[in-house]
């Protein structure tokens, strides 16, 4: 294999890059010829210009997720919108129950947030998954309770690419009258999202996974009925009085463009990566002919366009990673990687420790070439055809060991 | 056995993770040869390395395994080290001699010590 002058990057789940016209447009907000000005500052025209810049952006958001505008509450992240649908409508309903409901594969910022609250002494029950990676909504019936405050259900998995059916389950929790957040980071742009008829009451978004910005985001919080969050952050009102502190404008209108461009090409780039996808899955699946066999996760249900979850079974997917110096891509995924252990979600699909290992998460996205695919699948088949020459083999099992 | 000089090898880990050059076992059948394993099917790690013993003495040696570059980093460097040494304990520096000789972050030590096991239990036989 040749080496590469960068290495191919293959790991759009974790981060995009911003795409070259949310950079233009957030330049137009930076300088001081730009519109820099306070959004809050509306008694002067560069303030308002800033303030008509982030209503527009704003209007953008709502308009690829079947949004009012109102209803967009811009965040530094989905993070801090997952943080805040969570904690804020706990605290803001305490007096009405105690009990939240959620999903085992949940993003950790999902995850963790609900570990808080169970030490503040709320309750959550975690539904399982089976081994295609879905949710079984009759799962999240039979949790529901009456003093049920909330459910959340991520819409698109972040390891595996398996989407849930958050339109089943949204209609269970209304009829309820339980809350529903779902953490869209990794649906927006890839799937079509009418929140005008979808059961969904909170859904967060992420700048950084929709080719804009890192540190903004978004959250939806429904008008009608109105849903009230107590903010975590104090200190002006703004955003509804749900999240304080000054607008970031340049992130805003980056946010904002990022949104309008996966509107408007958003579907037809979603069939071009799928494309490539699969075209991926065919060549690797080409490899495992006659080797120990390379799994794809969650290869029985609905997936998002771009990710393959790949178990590379027989050999170590660290030392796969090290091989493949040249190709990006996250073994397991990027949060869970930071902490060195094995997969919460593919150990919920009931894989063993020694297989979420070997677990790799290739994801591609706007800028992913032919090219770079056929490289890939190359690459890949070069080195775990090299791993599995060295690995252990079965009648070396029959040798005693030690622990 | 001290580490300090490792008989010339260099302590390079990324050049030793590469080095399969003693990768793979030996034919079915090949006389004198000891196995011993570590690690586990279940387990991140599974090593098998196997020992061609001449005479007292390991002739040459060779493994397999299934794990990350620390892993294969170790494994290559320890069948470097002990092949025509005396087939005994002491030929085989310690695991955690080896990790840091090769610069392992202390969270990979266990790795080097894994392949140590390894080898000291394909050569239990010898030493008994």
């Amino acid at each position: 294999m040749s080496e590469r002058a960068r290495p191919v990057y293959l790991d759009y789940a974790a981060s995009t890059p911003a795409d070259p016209r949310v950079i233009a447009r957030m330049l137009e907000f930076l300088g001081p010829d730009s519109v820099f000005a306070n959004p809050a500052s509306v008694t002067h025209a560069p303030g308002r210009a800033a303030r008509e810049a982030v209503e527009a952006a704003r209007h953008e958001v709502a308009g690829l997720i079947g949004a009012k505008d109102g209803e967009v509450i811009f965040t530094s992240g989905a993070t801090e919108s997952n943080n805040l649908a969570l904690t804020g409508l706990a605290r803001s309903r305490r007096e009405r129950g105690r009990h939240l409901v959620s999903s085992r594969i949940e993003h950790s910022s999902v995850l963790d947030t609900l570990r808080s609250l169970e030490a503040g002494g709320y309750e959550v029950t975690y539904v399982p998954c089976d081994r295609s990676g879905r949710v079984d909504p009759e799962e999240i019936q039979g949790a529901l309770r009456a003093d049920t405050l909330l459910c959340s259900v991520m819409h698109v998995n972040n390891e595996t690419g398996v989407i849930q059916d958050v339109a089943s389950i949204g209609r269970m929790c209304r009829e309820r009258g339980v809350v529903f957040h779902v953490d869209a980071v990794q649906a927006a742009g890839k799937l079509p999202i009418d929140l005008a008829t979808l059961p969904v009451d909170l859904m967060s978004f992420s700048g950084h996974k929709i080719y804009g910005p890192k540190g903004i985001g978004a959250l939806y919080v429904r008008c009608d009925p109105e849903l009230v969050l107590e903010p975590l952050i104090h200190g002006g009102g703004h955003e509804r009085g749900m999240r304080a502190g000054t607008l970031a404008t340049h992130q805003i209108v980056g946010l904002g463009e990022a949104f309008r461009i996966a509107r408007l090409e958003g579907m037809s780039e979603a069939c071009r990566i799928q494309g490539l996808r699969d075209g991926l899955w065919s060549r690797l699946q080409a490899l495992a002919n006659g080797c120990a066999g390379v799994e794809l996760n969650g290869a029985t249900a609905p997936r998002v366009c771009g990710l393959l979850s790949l178990t590379f079974t027989g050999v170590g997917g660290e030392s796969l990673i090290f091989l493949l110096g040249d190709l990006a891509l996250a073994q397991g995924s990027a949060c869970a990687s930071a902490r060195g252990e094995p997969s919460h979600v593919l150990k919920a699909l009931g894989r063993s420790d020694a297989e979420a290992e070997a677990t790799l998460r290739i994801s591609l996205g706007r800028f992913t070439t032919e090219d770079e695919i056929e490289y890939a699948a190359q690459a890949i088949t070069h080195a775990y055809g090299q791993m599995l020459k060295v690995a252990p083999r079965a009648r070396d099992r029959k040798t005693s060991r030690t622990a | 056995m001290p580490l300090d000089a490792a008989d010339g090898l260099p302590s390079d880990f990324e050049r030793w993770a590469r080095d399969w050059s003693r990768a793979g076992g030996f034919d079915p059948g090949s006389p004198g040869v000891r196995e011993g394993v570590a690690g586990g099917l279940n387990q991140v790690s599974e090593i098998v390395f196997a020992l061609a013993i001449r005479g007292g003495w390991i002739e040459r040696a060779r493994y397999r395994y299934r794990g990350g570059p620390w892993t294969g980093a170790a494994c290559a460097f320890y069948a470097a080290q002990i092949e025509g040494r005396p087939a005994r304990a002491d030929s085989v520096p310690p695991g955690r001699a080896v990790a840091e000789f090769l610069g392992y972050p202390r969270i990979r030590y266990d790795e080097a010590l894994l392949v140590e096991d390894a080898i000291i239990h394909a050569l239990r036989e010898q030493i008994e």
